[in-house]
Order: C-alpha cells, then structure tokens, then sequence
C-alpha cells in the first residue's frame, strides 16, 4: 500500500512537471518596451571637428552634415528636399524596418516617418556630441535606437543589437539605416551616379526613368547565404565583395563603409527614382536569417521561416565618408577605401609578383563505376602531377612567361565534394604526395607559384574527425545545411547525388589546424571555398545571419599564413582578398544585373599592386577576346583552366569546368593571348592602379603607378584617343613615353 | 512634332548607346543533350554558342514603357517590337530606334491594336499585325498606312462559334499567309495571297492510346448524345508560334503537350500539313510528335510538376531551330535531325540578370543574332554568335548537307574546343566513315554514341576482315566443328563424364530434361541449396553484366543513376520472393515441397537467364543494330526455357496437376504482391523511426 502511495506521488510529480513543461509553449508573453517619454532635442550644431560640422534639426528631425571647406551639405534628408520644408513617408523616414508577424504570417515594412515621427514616438538626445535616435514602431511595438556621431573623416550610425527592443509581439527581420542619407537628385549626365560593388563594380547613372518606376538593385554583402534553403535557384550569382557603397553628386561624393556586421548587410540602389526625384544607395541589416519554404493550409503557398532569435552580439555600424574635388568619383572612392583598409591592417602588401598568366589544372573527378553490380566511385584523372609539369614547361618555352599555378581537385575526392578539404592529400591517381613535390620542386626552381586547392566548407562525407551529422551547420529553421546540388539544365535539386553540407562554423578552426598539420608540406594553399563563401549557422548566435564572418576567415587565414603558408583565393570576399597573396577569378565586369549600367574595375582598383590579380578563365567564357580587353583594363592577368586528358566520364560530373578544357585543343590560342600580352602584364602587374576613366566612344584608360597608361578599345568600332587610331577589340600602352598597341581580334575562341 | 521627338530621343540614345555593355559573366550555363534513348538524355555543360549581347528596352529607346508583344526580324536585320500600346518600334542592327509605326486606317485616323500578339515583316516590308482583341489582321506598308484589314472568313470550313483572335502570322515566298488563332485547336488558318481563307493547315492529332480507343468505344455503346456532349473532350494542343524557313516548310511550336511526359512540342510540316520532322535514334527512327524536345527532368513546386511551355520558334537561313520555352526561360536550339545545339538562358521566370527572364514571351532570329522578348521585364534581349558558335552552326549545316570531309577541319577544331560536343564526334565518325577509316569511325561513332554509323563501320570493318582473312576463319571454324564432333564421339565411345560431380551435373542438365532430373533431385535429393545460392548469385552478376558491359548500341546503362538494389531486387530478390510466396500457398494446397526444394528449383530455373546474360553480352559486339530481333529472340527462348523449367520443377516438387500448379501460380503471385506491400510498409515505418531517432539525437545535440 505504501509502495503504491509511493508510485501514486511519483506519477503526479512527474504530471506536474510535464504540466510545467508545456506551459513553455506557444502561448506567446508580451511586455511593454514603449518608452514611458519620447525626448526631444533642439535643433543646432551638435558638435563639430577639423572638417565637418554636425546638426540637428528638430523640425524636419534631420541630421545635417557640413563640409566646412566646400559648404556642401550632407544630410539624412536630401539637402534639397529639406530645404522645401516639405514631408515624405520615404525621404523623411531615417529608417525602415521590415518587421514579421507570427500570428497571421505577415511581413510588413513600417517607415519611421508615418510610424515614429509623425506619432511622436521619436526620442532624441545628445551626448557628448553623439545623437541618439530612438524610433519606437507602435503596431510592430518594436523599439530601435540609431547612435549617430562625428568622427575625424566620416559620419557613423550604429545599432547595437542588444538595444533592440521586442515586445514579443513582432519579430523584427532587418533595418535599413539613413536610406537617403547617400543620395542625389536624379539627373540626365554622367556626373552623378550611385556606386555599389557588385562584381568587379557598378555605376548606376541618375537619369530619371521615363517609365514611371525607378531601376534598382539589391544584394546581400558577400552573397546570398549559402546556409539558407531556397525553392528556386535561377542563377549563378555575382555578389557584391566588399561592404561599401557610395554616391556621386556633381563634384561631391560620398563613400558608405559598412565597418561592423557587413555580412549580415544588404545593399540597396535605386536609381531615377521618378516619383521622389531622388536617387540613392543604402545598407539593410538582416538580423533575422530566414528559410524558404513551401506550406499547405487549404492550399500550397510559399513563405519564410524566420530563425528564432537574434544575435544580441551584433554590433550594425555604416561610416559616410565624404568625397569632394577632384577625389569625388568612384576613383576617389578605391583611394579612400584602400587607405581605410591599409590602416584597418586588412590589406597586407604580398611580395607575391603577379605571373603573366595563371594556369589552372583540374585533377580529376570522381566519377561512377559498377563493379559486379557494386556501385562504387573511382578517380578519374583529368590532369596528373607530371603531366601538369610538362604543360607549363611546353608553354614556359614557347611564351618565355612564368606562369601561376593553382591545382583544382588534385585531392584525394577531386573536385567532388567527399570529405573536408578531400581528405587533406592528394589524390594517388594524380601522382600524390610524390607528384605533388616533385612539381613543387620544379616550380620553386624556376620561381613559379604553386598553389592547390583545399575545400574547408563543403563535405558529404564522415572522416578526420568531422562529422556529417554532428558537424554540419543549421538554417536558420534549424534544418541541417544540407543540399543537393543542381540539375544543369533546369536548376533544381539533383537527387542522383548525396547532398552537400556545409561544415559548423565552429569547426572551421579545426579544420584549419588540420590542414596546417597535415598539409604542412604544401607551400601555397588556395582556399576559395572558405575565402568567398558567406554563411551563418544557427548552432551558435554568433553565427547568425552570417555573422562573424568577416572575423573568422581573416583569423584564420592569418592562421595558414603564419604557419608559412602562401594563399590564393578564388572570387575572393574583401576580408579574405586584403590578406591573400594571390587572387584568382577576379570578377572583370559587374555580373550584368538589370539596372545596372556600367562595369568599373573598383575591385581590381583596390587590391591591385597588394595582392597578385587573376581573371576568370578565358577559354571557358564566351567572349575571350572581350574578357581579355577587360583584364588588360584593369592589369588582371589572364588565366586558362587546363586539363591534359578527355574523358567521357568527366563530362557526366558536376564541374563546369572540363568541357573547353583539354590543353591539346586550346594551346595555340593559350599561347597566342599570352604572346600578346605578357610583355604588359610583366609591366603593370605589381603597380597600383591610380585612375580609371571610361570615355565616351566606349574606350577605357587606366593609369598604373609609374606612369604607364593603357587604353582599351571595347568597341566595334575604332577610336581615336589623343591622336592616336586604336583598332576595335586592342590596347595600347603607354609607359616611359614608348606606346605600344596590340589588337586581340582572333587571339583565342 | 515628330522630327522634335526624334531629336530628343536621339538625345538620349548618344547617353545609353554610350554605355559599355559588360555581360559576358554569364548568369547560367549553356548546356546540350547526349541522347542515350527515346526516353533517356542526359544534359552535359557546352561552350557557349551565343553570348548576351545587350538589351533593348523602354529606357534604352528613351520611349514609354510598354508590354512588349511579339518581335520580329525584317530581312535587313532590323527589328520589329510590338508594344501593347498600338505601337510598333523598329531598331537597327545596333540597337538604335529607327521609328515608330503607328498603323493609319483608310479614313486617317490611327487604328487601335492594342494588346495585339503578333507581327510579321514580309520581304517587301509590309506589316502584318495579329490583332487579337479585334479579331482581325491589320496588313499595313512600311510606314504604316493600313493596306488590308483581315476579319473572320465566311466559310463553311469554319465552325459557327470559331472566334477569329489572329495571334501569330507567317507568309511564304508565293503570299500564302498562315495565322494562328487563339484557341484554335484545328491548325493554322491559310490564306492565299489575295487574302483569301483557304482551309486550315497543319492541325496536332489527338494522341490516341488503346485505353482512349476503348473508353471512346464504350462510351459510344452506353452513353447517349447528350451525356457524352456533357463529357470533357480531349481537344488537340493548338500551336502557339509558327516559322516558315527559306524554302516555305512551316515549322510550329506547341506549348504544355500532354499531362505527364510533354512530346512533339516541334514540327515541321509538308505542304499537305503533316509532321515530317524525324528523330533517329540509331536503333529507330520516330516521328517528332513522339519525341520530346524539352527535358525530362522536371522541377517541382507545390507538389506539381513544373512543366515546360514551348510559347515561340524561329528558324534561321541555315534551317536551324530556335525554340523558347517560357516556363524555364531556355532557348534550345534544334538541327532539323532533332539534335540539340545548344540550350542556354534560364530565369525561371525570376530572372534579374541579364539573359534569364522573367516571361519570355516571343523569339526571332536574323543572321548570326537571336533576340528573345519579355513581356514582365519588358525588354528584348539581343543575343550574338560566338566564334565558337558560328563554327559549330557551319559545321552541323555542312554535315546535314552530307559534306562529311568539307565539314571535318571545322569539326576537328570544334572538338579540340569542347570536348563534350558529340556533334563533332559523330561527324568526324561520318567524316572517317567517308574517308573509308571505319576503325576511326568507330572510335568517334561510339563516343557520339552514334549507333547509326557505328553500324555502317563495323559492317565495313567485318566485311573487310573476313575477306581478308576468309581462309583462316574458313579453317577455324571447320576444324572448331570438327572438334566438337570429335569430343562427342570419344566422349561416348569412352564414357567420358565432363561434369563429375552429379549435383552440378544435375543442375545442368534440368535445362535438357527438366522432368527426369528434377524428379531425380526430388528422389535422391540432389538438389544442392549451395549451388541455387551460387545460381541466384550468377543471375544477379550476369544481369548486371549484361547492363552495364553490353555494347553501347543495346544498353542504356548510366553509372549516374544505376541502382543497384533495384538490380538485386528484380534477381535475387524475385527468386526469394517467389520461393517463399509459393511455398506459403503451395503449404496450404498440400504441396510435399519444403521450401529449400521451392528455391532450388526457382534458382535452377534461372540458368537459361543467366546463359542468356553472358551470351547476349558476348554477342552484342558483333551484331549490327538492325539484328538485335537476334537479342530478342534470344530473350524469349531464355525467358520460355525458365519458365518450363520452374513450372515442371515446381509441379514435381510438390506434386502437383497442371491445373493445380496454375491455380497455385495465380495465388502465389497475389502473395507476392502482398509481401511487397508489407515490406513496404515495414520499410517506411523503419525509415521514419530512423528519421525520429536522428532528430532526436540532433536535438539533444543542440540544446
């Protein structure tokens, strides 16, 4: 009887405590986060320094940002607009916020200028020469505070994320700060234009659209997420590399530097705007990551799963530097970011010298094979050790120019995703450890560099340590990051392969330790992967939306190089691309996205001189001959992606990289491009780029340190520049008074 | 007023055209197909044939923003936007805007077309202008002054409601104009050059299937006329774009085709109006209704099959095939073998650079440049040929034409160029085949995966080699026969036993006399469970073997997707399944077999299958494509021998009667499908246990 009682108490304890439990359920509790008393503060000069000086104006609750030299004024209102006393839900709102509804699923976007200003929710107030705007969003009841101060060079918005305030009825999903603070009013010529940096650089010009909608172009800094489950993949992305933006206005500029949280930034562009008259660039900061996701209630729809929570870390900041005079263009803008990294210590001057050419040799794949009914895989070699050695010594002799070097898939899962960094060896099939360092020892003796790629993101297989259940990172759903990769012809998930995952970033240190360890005789490590590739995961706040990026790959890379090795990276981000000794597939044009007008070398402009510079490959892209031109532009030395066999079976893999690659069929041309340009790339390969300028005829010229001067001819037709008939589709350079013109017409497919 | 415009215009173009435009990143990958069999083809990366030139819009003409319609191409290579504003704009080769036509009617006034859906150019640059919402054809000159207006024929060929919504047009060399009506499931409407309605042209057929043929018999038997008007009737597809090419032949386009599997989405019609489009697939020739010129892959969203939609085709003066499905934003381009060139752009209607689109609504071609129209994006996209391209276009043009080695030069460079280009290989196989190399032209033909010349050469290669060495094979084979004839008589003479060991010999003889040996095996019980494993082991070996190492004229094996359970599974796993399955049924009809004599006799009887597999194999090499009924019969004398051999070894077994055997038959295969469906069910329960666990473990992982 006793022992029943026993039990009896044990059952109802245990009830209650599973009572208690579900009690942490969906019932959602709100508290209250509206300011009891919203602060004004009066309009004047807050503070000024050497340069500039900073106001506030209660009236139209505007911040004012004087140039004392120029008197031109930047201000988060445009200038002209606040100046007409008047009011608009757009240009008068310092933020926007998108904000999601958990109970009935809706996303919506409230404007500080309907939802906080006109309301009186706004509270401002001054410290120390920092103003401190804090918007209160009543339906959202979402709290955001806006840190604004004057520094030396550049005025500085924050938010930290810890300030941000929930009531839990909303979840807020991103903010854009000063949305027109970087602005201009549209205008028909070529003297105003917003910049953003996707690919190698865009300019957006200003001219009011005749249709009635404005031309716009939005980006996630250092790429869409790739821990984020899509329905639709529809293209291969050119992402923005470094986290700016920047304005021209007649002879002003601005240049916007995202300093803090980046990776988690979106930048917006819209230009010609035809309703408000304005045109402008701005950051979003995403502090809630998202899914995507297909539902069924009565019937199917797509929508977003938001993560959780948000990284209370997080530190949002963006510096307006302004730009005036001869520095106020997209030139001034590379000379002003350059000199804020070089101080930062994020652009390390390599001793690296820029090669003529790189090669890049695709090992091999692993490719499907049934033996007795047993399906297994087999390396199926594209390009051996000692077969890329004879490659370079044929093309060393026939061009007199040192090549670089970079190894693609010579690990032991070749360019398949197998396991981290394919096993951190090399593959037998190519000639392994052996081949490696013979070639090593070939390429140190002639003052080549060599590098071979290491995948530290991307595995779908258990080994060293790293496992695919326990090491993979989450989605912002808390789903696995785990994807299958794609059909090439309709871009949808292929289930005939095993998913890709992407390892916790986490473990990324580890990973790197044990490349350094295991990889200790590889003197030139590429790591693409890990260099250009953005991702959160959601096994850790710090990780949220991307977060944390910019830190880690930069420490670890240090990591890789003060263990003595050299770094090349493909497509690299800014953070990884200031440390690399080598760059490669740099990005020539701005990806062609719509709104978009012209390509600018902005990326090349900064890092040119720092790091050594390599195109993506010419024999794989459409235009050779064009790609070339745009690396001539901007002294990005051209690069070939070569193997030394065929094989049917290749064709069958998931690299798009083998099928215009067979070293006996592009030779010739390979040989040609190089004769045509080696003398030139030799010249300009380890100078800074100190201008760039785009014609009217369509004719670039760029001016490299030491006074050497190239033109290009991009178009159809010839030019005449200074004088001088340059021919379509050729160069011509100018160095200690001797010019010298190439035409590539016919120099490769 | 005009004059102003135009110089204001002008304007505007000196700033866009100005512009450097940098798109040679391209957004997506250019692909082609390696057909491998009617229903197989595998997409593999390619060269670009064409690069994203530029794009034409409203901002770029300095012009209103309007749905753009419909383009066309003039024989000057300019182009004809239709805007859905009753406007056409005419751009030049580079792009610039020439004019804009308004139409004028007989009174003066401008007539109104809006939202019309086709236009055409002839060659004396007369427009003629689908216009939709008012039924009619709008036949205007080069400036626009209306010349004929074409309404809805009076003739007693049309049906009383056919509703005249004119949406694409063509016309031939001699003025016979072809117009698509929307809705219009009986072809395209043909008139003569006085404009005269002839008849309807060219219409799809019905697919008829022998289901369809019954269910139309049945409801004719049971149904009256007035429930069978209440049914749904299965309409044929209409055509949503038509072509002609420089010598008149039409070419249409059809959009979403059937509910599962989408063919003949392109035809090509003789003047009588029937398809004349063929593909060859080596071992068969089909007609291209039967041939599906889009992908067999497919994406899925809310849980339905995004199906592709064929909305536009063009035809260049080298007769190649420009089609633009608008579902996934592709443009493929087809020779008039039904091969694939190339197939590139993409989008998936979201499209936001440029060469992927957004609803890619109309397609047209003039020399070496496509354009390609979007009615979301409002733009056209202007494409051009690469070096590459033009190469590979020449070389495919030469070839069609049957100059093999004129064409080889361009083909061999081609092949150096991308390596994944099994055009090249087939004509270079063609090219060697002319050239009288037939090893060569093996060589290439197998890596094109060209059955057709494969066969030619190895029957060249044969006929040589016999003739060569006729002596030698005569003498091979006779003193091979010879051998035989000896080894049987001394083998009698002697007594000779080749197999000794009687279980074996056992099994092997139940092939020859099924009755006497399995009655031995029951008697003296020499049935070996040993050796029906090593069988059933063998028959899943000899079918894989025979998948995977057939010569690739008669497998349609793919590493990729070759499962290996589903191997097992209809090999071994059949033979355990109808083992237990008819040992269970036979138990309870009182058969004496235990269940270890059911397997042996199941496996036993699987010999034949597994001669079959090797020997098929084996054969495969030698045999032309056309011989394959040889490979046929083959199959069905193995499938015959096995099944003799399993119904008598199952009747002895158990004791069976004939009739008993069949009734047990019939149940065992009920038990079949049952132990499938529990399995099945087993198995899911399984797999969502796993899943549970897995989830389980991850959650505690990260909490």
């Amino acid at each position: 009887m006793r022992k029943i009682k026993k039990y009896i108490i044990y059952m109802l304890n245990l009830s209650l405590l599973l009572l208690s439990l579900s009690a942490c359920s969906t019932e959602k509790v709100t508290v209250n986060v509206k300011p009891e008393k919203f602060e004004a503060l009066n309009s004047g000069t807050i503070t000024e320094n050497q340069k500039y000086i900073l106001d506030w104006d209660d009236t139209q609750k505007c911040i004012l940002l004087k140039n004392k030299e120029t008197s031109h004024i930047w201000s988060t209102l445009p200038y002209s607009f606040f100046l007409q006393n008047d009011t608009n839900i757009n240009l008068s709102s310092p933020i926007f916020i998108n904000y999601y509804n958990p109970n009935d699923g809706s996303l919506m976007t409230a404007k500080a200028f309907a939802d906080c200003i006109e309301s009186g929710n706004l509270s401002v107030t001054e410290d120390n020469g920092t103003i401190r705007m804090e918007f209160y969003f009543d339906d959202a009841e979402i709290l955001v505070p806006l840190v604004i101060s004057l520094n030396d060079n550049c005025l500085q918005v924050t938010v930290r994320a810890d300030e941000i305030k929930e009531s839990g009825k909303t979840q807020l999903i991103d903010i854009s700060v000063l949305p027109y603070f970087c602005s201009t009013v549209n205008s028909a010529d070529r003297s105003s234009y917003l910049f953003v940096p996707v690919g190698s650089g865009a300019l957006m010009y200003t001219d009011e659209d005749v249709q009635e909608f404005s031309r716009s172009y939005s980006g996630e800094v250092y790429g869409e997420d790739a821990a984020r489950y899509l329905l639709d993949d529809t293209a291969n992305e050119e992402p923005i590399r470094l986290p700016i933006f920047g304005v021209k206005a007649n002879d002003n500029a601005m240049l916007a530097i995202i300093e803090n949280g980046a990776e988690s930034a979106i930048i917006n562009a819209d230009a010609g705007n035809s309703r408000n008259g304005y045109s402008t660039a701005y950051a979003t900061f995403t502090v809630r990551g998202h899914d995507e996701t297909e539902v069924k209630r009565t019937d199917y729809s797509d929508a977003l799963i938001y993560a959780a929570e948000i990284n209370k870390k997080a530190v949002y900041s963006v510096c307006y530097y302004p730009l005036s005079g001869e520095s106020a263009d997209y030139n001034g803008m590379a000379a002003l970011y350059k000199d804020y990294l070089t101080k930062k210590g994020s652009l390390i001057d390599s001793d690296a010298e820029q090669s003529a050419y790189q090669l890049k040799f695709l090992g091999g794949s692993l490719v499907n094979d049934v033996i007795l009914g047993v399906p297994n895989t087999r390396m199926q070699s594209a390009t051996t050790f000692s077969e890329a050695q004879d490659i370079i010594k044929e093309l060393y002799e026939e061009t007199d120019a040192k090549p670089e070097v970079l190894l693609k898939g010579f690990a032991e899962d070749g360019l398949d995703i197998g396991r981290i960094a394919g096993g951190f060896g090399f593959s037998s099939v190519l000639g392994g450890k052996k081949g490696y360092l013979a070639l090593n020892e070939y390429s140190e003796e002639n003052g080549i560099s060599l590098f071979a790629e290491y995948d530290l993101i991307h595995f779908n297989n258990s080994s060293d340590g790293f496992s695919t259940i326990f090491d993979t990172a989450l989605t912002a759903g808390k789903q696995l990051a785990a994807f299958f990769p794609l059909k090439k012809n309709i871009r949808y998930a292929d289930e005939n392969y095993s998913k890709v995952r992407l390892l916790q970033r986490s473990v990324l240190p580890n990973a790197i330790e044990k490349l350094v360890n295991k990889a200790d005789y590889v003197s030139g490590i590429s790591l693409t992967a890990l260099g250009s590739i953005a991702y959160s995961d959601y096994s850790e706040q710090t990780y949220y939306a991307k977060g944390g990026t910019e830190k880690q790959v930069s420490n670890l890379l240090k990591v890789v190089k003060e263990n003595g090795h050299r770094i090349n990276i493909g497509k690299a981000n800014g953070y990884a691309a200031g440390i690399a000794d080598s760059i490669s597939d740099v990005p020539l044009t701005n990806g062609g996205y719509f709104g978009l007008d012209e390509s600018v070398p902005f990326y090349q402009m900064v890092f040119h001189g720092f790091s050594t510079l390599y195109s993506t490959s010419l024999n794989l892209s459409a235009d050779w001959c064009g790609e070339l031109l745009y690396a001539v532009e901007s002294g990005v030395s051209p690069s070939f992606t070569v193997t030394a066999n065929e094989s049917k079976a290749l064709a069958d893999t998931l690299s798009n990289e083998y099928y215009g690659s067979v070293y006996s069929g592009i030779k010739a041309d390979i040989i040609s491009a190089i004769k045509s340009t080696s003398d030139y790339f030799e010249l300009v390969g380890d100078r800074n780029i100190v201008s760039h300028k785009i014609l009217d005829s369509g004719a670039a010229v760029t001016q490299f340190s030491g006074g050497i001067t190239v033109i290009t001819n991009h178009s159809e037709n010839d030019v005449e520049i200074n004088g001088t008939k340059l021919q379509a589709n050729s160069f011509s350079y100018t160095s200690g008074g001797v010019t010298k013109t190439c035409n590539l017409t016919g120099g490769g497919q | 007023m005009i004059k102003k415009q135009l110089t204001a215009l002008s304007l505007i173009f000196i700033f866009i055209f100005s512009l450097r435009l940098s798109v040679s990143a391209a957004p997506t990958d250019s692909f082609t197909h390696w057909d491998l069999t009617e229903n197989t083809k595998k997409a593999v990366y390619t060269k670009d044939v064409y690069k994203s030139d530029a794009v034409i819009n409203a901002r770029s003409l300095g012009l209103d923003s309007s749905i753009i319609q419909d383009i066309v191409c003039d024989k000057n290579g300019n182009i004809y936007i239709l805007a859905g504003d009753s406007r056409i704009l005419v751009v030049d080769e580079s792009y610039k805007l020439i004019k804009t036509i308004s139409v004028t009617g007989f009174d003066g006034l401008t007539v109104d077309f809006t939202d019309s859906r086709g236009i055409y150019i002839s060659e004396e640059n007369d427009i003629y202008i689908g216009d939709t919402n008012n039924g009619r054809v709008l036949v205007c000159d080069a400036e626009g002054k209306l010349i004929k207006e074409i309404i809805r024929p009076e003739s007693p060929i049309l049906p009383e409601d056919f509703a005249f919504t004119p949406t694409k047009i063509t016309r031939d060399s001699k003025g016979y104009l072809y117009v698509i009506s929307d809705g219009a499931y009986y072809g395209a409407l043909l008139f003569d050059s006085n404009y005269e309605f002839l008849s309807f042209y060219g219409a799809n057929a019905v697919e008829a299937t022998v289901l369809s043929t019954l269910q139309n018999l049945w409801d004719m038997l049971t149904k009256n006329d007035e429930k069978r008007s209440q049914e749904m009737k299965k309409l044929p597809y209409q055509f949503l774009d038509i072509a002609l090419d420089k010598e008149d032949f039409a070419y249409t386009c059809t959009g979403i085709t059937a509910d599962e599997s989408g063919v003949g989405q392109i035809r090509m019609l003789s003047p009588g109006g029937s398809n004349i489009l063929e593909k060859n697939f080596g071992t068969s020739v089909v007609d291209s209704g039967a041939f599906n010129f889009a992908e067999f892959d497919v994406a899925v969203r809310h849980d339905k099959d995004v199906r592709q939609n064929f909305v536009g085709i063009a035809v260049d003066d080298m007769g190649f095939i420009y089609a633009l499905d608008s579902t996934y934003g592709l443009i493929y381009v087809y020779d008039t073998d039904c091969n694939l060139v190339t197939a590139f752009g993409g989008g998936k209607n979201s499209g936001d650079r440029i060469g992927t689109y957004s609803a890619a609504c109309a397609i047209a071609v003039s020399e070496d440049k496509v354009f390609v129209a979007d009615s979301l994006q409002n733009s056209v996209t202007a494409y051009e040929i690469t070096e590459y391209g033009s190469k590979v276009l020449e070389a495919q043009s030469l070839t069609l034409d049957g100059e093999y080695i004129a064409a080889k030069p361009l083909w061999q460079e081609i092949s150096g160029l991308d390596q994944n280009n099994r055009l090249a290989m087939s004509a270079l196989g063609k090219a060697a085949y002319s050239e009288g190399n037939y090893k060569e032209a093996m060589t290439y033909a197998k890596m094109a995966m060209d059955r057709t010349t494969y066969d030619q050469a190895m029957k060249k290669n044969q006929e040589a080699f016999i003739s060569e060495n006729f002596v030698l094979i005569f003498l091979l084979i006779i003193t091979f026969l010879a051998g035989i004839a000896v080894l049987i008589a001394v083998s009698k003479k002697r007594q000779i036993v080749l197999v000794k060991n009687q279980r074996v010999s056992i099994m092997l003889s139940c092939c020859v006399h099924p009755f006497r040996n399995f009655n031995d095996k029951k008697k003296k019980k020499m049935g070996s469970v040993i050796l029906a494993a090593i069988l059933s082991v063998l028959f899943f070996v000899s079918a894989v073997i025979n998948m995977v190492y057939k010569d690739f004229r008669f497998t349609s094996f793919d590493a990729v997707t070759y499962n290996p359970v589903y191997q097992l599974v209809t090999t071994v796993g059949l033979i355990l399944l109808w083992s237990v399955a008819n040992w269970a049924v036979s138990v309870l009809q009182q058969g004496k077999g235990l269940f270890k004599e059911v397997f042996i006799v199941t496996s036993y009887a699987m010999l034949p299958m597994i001669v079959y597999n090797l020997l098929s194999t084996a054969v495969s090499y030698f045999i032309n494509s056309s011989s394959d009924v040889l490979l046929s019969g083959m199959y069905v004398a193995a499938i015959i021998l096995s099944g003799i051999i399993l119904v008598v070894g199952t009747m002895i077994v158990h004791e069976f009667s004939l009739p008993r055997f069949l009734l047990t038959a019939i149940l065992t295969v009920l038990a079949m499908i049952l132990i499938v469906f529990v399995l099945f069910m087993v198995g899911m329960l399984l797999s969502q246990l796993w899943q549970f666990i897995v989830t389980v473990i991850l959650e505690i992982t990260y909490r």
